[in-house]
């Protein structure tokens, strides 16, 4: 198996979500948070089963107020990558721990931990049986 | 054609939360084989993990004088006229059975000073919710564990069922794309349970997870089954709306806005508190928040304001009640970004439950001959108002009878044909959404957008207007999206194919929704009409039904006792 790095950056998709964090700034508090023009370099370990591949793929995602590993995860697909595979569903409490993930080397629960002020994360699938990207198999 | 996988079975059971593993066990236990297929890893998708802890069963451990026969009158009372009477009485006698079931399976209940727990409940003439530790997914966990304890039940994970198979109209199977491997599966089975779920994610503003999509209403809407009360959709008054990672998690609005606890306000965009006087209840909170919406006065984000700042409670107030109600839910929600005690953060109604479903009898049995549903895609047990505890009772009551049913159906009936071209068919149109066209898009513009004009159109507030725009727009959908979806990539695990197949059943089932809504010239319980505001004298089902390739709606009787 070869590996190999690609790197994508957000900058079209980035535009509209900064317009759109400059109209609602001053009108809800919690929008000052976070300072919208910064952005998180997020390394995900990639696995293809039809093709037999593995590789690490970067994304450079901007930075949303509240962002969690889940909602950065869902940001790359529905705006960067329709093919990368994680486990989408949601308690949102932290609780059920389907969507688990690695992030730098450690489990976590994305849907329940926010990706805070890191600059550069490498998330890898939480499991030895891999289904394809992120998604495992809990047998 | 792509090669097919066959499975033959007995008992195919469609869904792996609550109410499908408990079909599998009975059906195991009934002596049946059995195949369980789950759109995601079984016990860990669609609702039952994000559950609330409650599960209402009469069993008198605070008060001795409940007893079935009260728990029955509550459900009728709630129900609204418009719950099917042999079901309520199945789920009022059988749900203390069901609860010993769930602790012979190592599920466990909350007990204080070594008796069990029961909550009471708005509705509840005696206190009845024995609380679940671990919640839902403590519950569904057991359930699991039990059913792996069986070394014959087959689990099939990652499988999305899209077409049922008929045999000279008896129910003989159905075909699914399995998403490990991306390659086909042909069921061939006696008897199918359907045990999908609800329809919540068919709106943006809901609580449940973003797999309720109600695919097995639509697969049996497809095959011919009778389904009722779609309109009968259950509103929660107040979930986060923002941030993205906080959206659809649920406040107890009831000590967060009382007046005796938190006593925070609610306040539109143009700072004004809207509510005047005590807090009313459910249905009157929800349309004074949608109203603001509605005219223009709401948030960004589709949303109205909570101000903790204009509470008339001390800081020390604020901090006691949230270790006495919030306390873990706080550290969350500061993690994420939102203190309680200070931020002005934004909530909306939301989808909460759906009541409408697929029409059973109180043996579980459609419409069509050889298909069975059970759980939160069946209808209509609950009538037009559901009592808090009563859907995970709901699971187990009627997913054992799902099992136990379908188990001796299958028993009876000879060798089962399938239909090659009918196969083929499903398999064609299954590739079909996958390959790339002339201006081809992604199903997720059209999964927003379909989102949004529910949350829209058929929203707590509805009216003829509204309705039929929606159904215009839902047809447009249907016409213009639809056929030009495309799924990029490879086949296993890939998202926008099944996504595709998804949307593709929700535009199906949102057009019912929206029919039903119609159909329903009244107001009962959930389901508001601001231009019919009153309730009909006679509570009736609204009806929809695939006769001859068209989408026929009308009426069914509510299933009455002597």
């Amino acid at each position: 198996m070869k590996a190999m790095t690609v790197e994508r950056d957000a900058t079209r998709p980035c535009h509209a979500c900064l317009a759109r964090a400059a109209e609602v700034k001053g009108k809800t508090p919690i929008d000052e948070v976070t300072a919208m023009e910064e952005f998180i370099q997020a390394r995900i370990a990639r696995y293809s089963p039809d093709e037999h591949k593995k590789w690490i793929e970067e994304f450079k995602v901007p930075l949303s107020t509240g962002m969690t590993f889940q909602t950065l995860l869902r940001y790359i697909y529905e705006n960067m990558d329709p093919t990368l595979s994680f486990r989408d569903y949601r308690c949102g409490r932290g609780s059920c721990n389907t969507c688990r993930i690695k992030v730098d080397g450690k489990a976590i629960k994305p849907c329940a931990t926010p990706v805070g002020s890191a600059k550069e994360v490498l998330l890898e699938p939480a499991g030895t049986k891999v289904i394809k990207d992120l998604v495992i198999s809990y047998d | 054609m792509a090669e097919t996988n066959l499975v033959k079975t007995d008992v195919l059971v469609v869904g792996g939360g609550a109410a499908g593993v408990r079909a599998a066990i009975e059906a195991d236990a009934g002596g049946a084989d059995v195949v369980i297929a789950s759109k995601g890893p079984l016990a860990r998708s669609g609702s039952t993990p994000l559950a609330y802890p409650t599960f209402q069963a009469s069993a008198g451990f605070m008060d001795a004088r409940d007893c079935p026969d009260v728990h029955y009158q509550d459900i009728l009372a709630e129900g609204k006229g418009l719950s099917d009477m042999d079901l309520a009485r199945a789920l009022a006698d059988e749900a203390v059975d069901r609860y010993h079931d769930l602790e012979r399976y190592g599920v466990r209940f909350e007990t204080e000073e070594g008796r069990i727990l029961q909550s009471h409940y708005p509705g509840q003439t005696y206190p009845r919710n024995l609380l679940i530790v671990g919640g839902g997914f403590g519950m569904v966990s057991g359930l699991r564990n039990e059913l792996r304890r069986r070394p014959r039940p087959r689990i099939m994970e990652d499988v999305v069922i899209s077409r049922l198979l008929l045999d000279d109209g008896e129910v003989a199977g159905a075909v699914g794309l399995s998403l490990r491997d991306g390659r086909f599966y042909v069921f061939q089975a006696k008897a199918v349970v359907l045990a999908g779920g609800g329809y919540e994610a068919l709106w943006e503003n809901m609580d449940a997870s973003r797999d309720c999509t109600g695919d097995t209403i639509t697969l049996a809407f497809e095959a011919g089954a009778d389904i009722i009360d779609l309109e009968m959709t259950l509103y929660y008054p107040g979930v986060f709306a923002y941030p993205e990672s906080l959206k659809g998690i649920l406040i107890q609005y009831e000590t967060i806005l009382g007046k005796q606890y938190f006593d925070f306000r609610l306040v539109n965009n143009l700072g004004e508190e809207f509510l005047k006087g005590p807090l009313p209840g459910r249905d009157v909170l929800m349309r004074a928040i949608y109203a603001e919406i509605e005219e223009g006065r709401g948030t960004e984000h589709n949303a109205v304001y909570v101000d903790p700042r204009r509470s008339s409670k001390s800081p020390e107030e604020i901090e006691k009640m949230i270790k006495r109600f919030v306390e873990g839910p706080d550290k969350l929600w500061r993690k994420l970004g939102i203190d309680i005690r200070k931020d002005l953060f934004e909530i909306c109604p939301a989808m909460h439950y759906t009541l409408g479903g697929i029409r059973i009898d109180e043996k579980t049995r459609t419409s069509l001959p050889g298909l069975f549903a059970a759980g939160e895609n069946s209808s209509n047990v609950h009538g037009a108002n559901r009592i808090g505890g009563n859907a995970l009772a709901e699971t187990q009551v009627f997913g054992a009878r799902g099992g136990k049913y379908g188990a001796l159906y299958a028993k009876k009936r000879r060798e089962v044909r399938l239909s090659e071209a009918e196969i083929k068919e499903e398999v064609s149109r299954l590739n079909g959404i996958k390959e790339k066209k002339k201006g081809g898009i992604r199903p997720l513009a059209v999964r927003d957008e379909l989102r949004k004009l529910m949350d829209r159109y058929v929203g707590p507030n509805r009216n003829e207007e509204g309705l039929k725009t929606a159904l215009g727009k839902i047809l447009d959908l249907k016409e213009n999206g639809l056929p030009r979806f495309q799924a990029v990539g490879r086949r296993i695990f890939n998202s926008d194919w099944s996504m595709a197949i998804e949307v593709s059943g929700t535009l199906v089932l949102a057009e019912l929704v929206v029919r039903s809504a119609i159909q329903r010239k009244e107001s009962r319980g959930h389901h508001y009409r601001s231009d019919f505001p009153e309730s009909l004298p006679d509570a009736r089902h609204t009806l929809v039904r695939m006769k001859d390739g068209e989408v026929r709606v009308g009426y069914a009787d509510v299933t009455r006792l002597g």
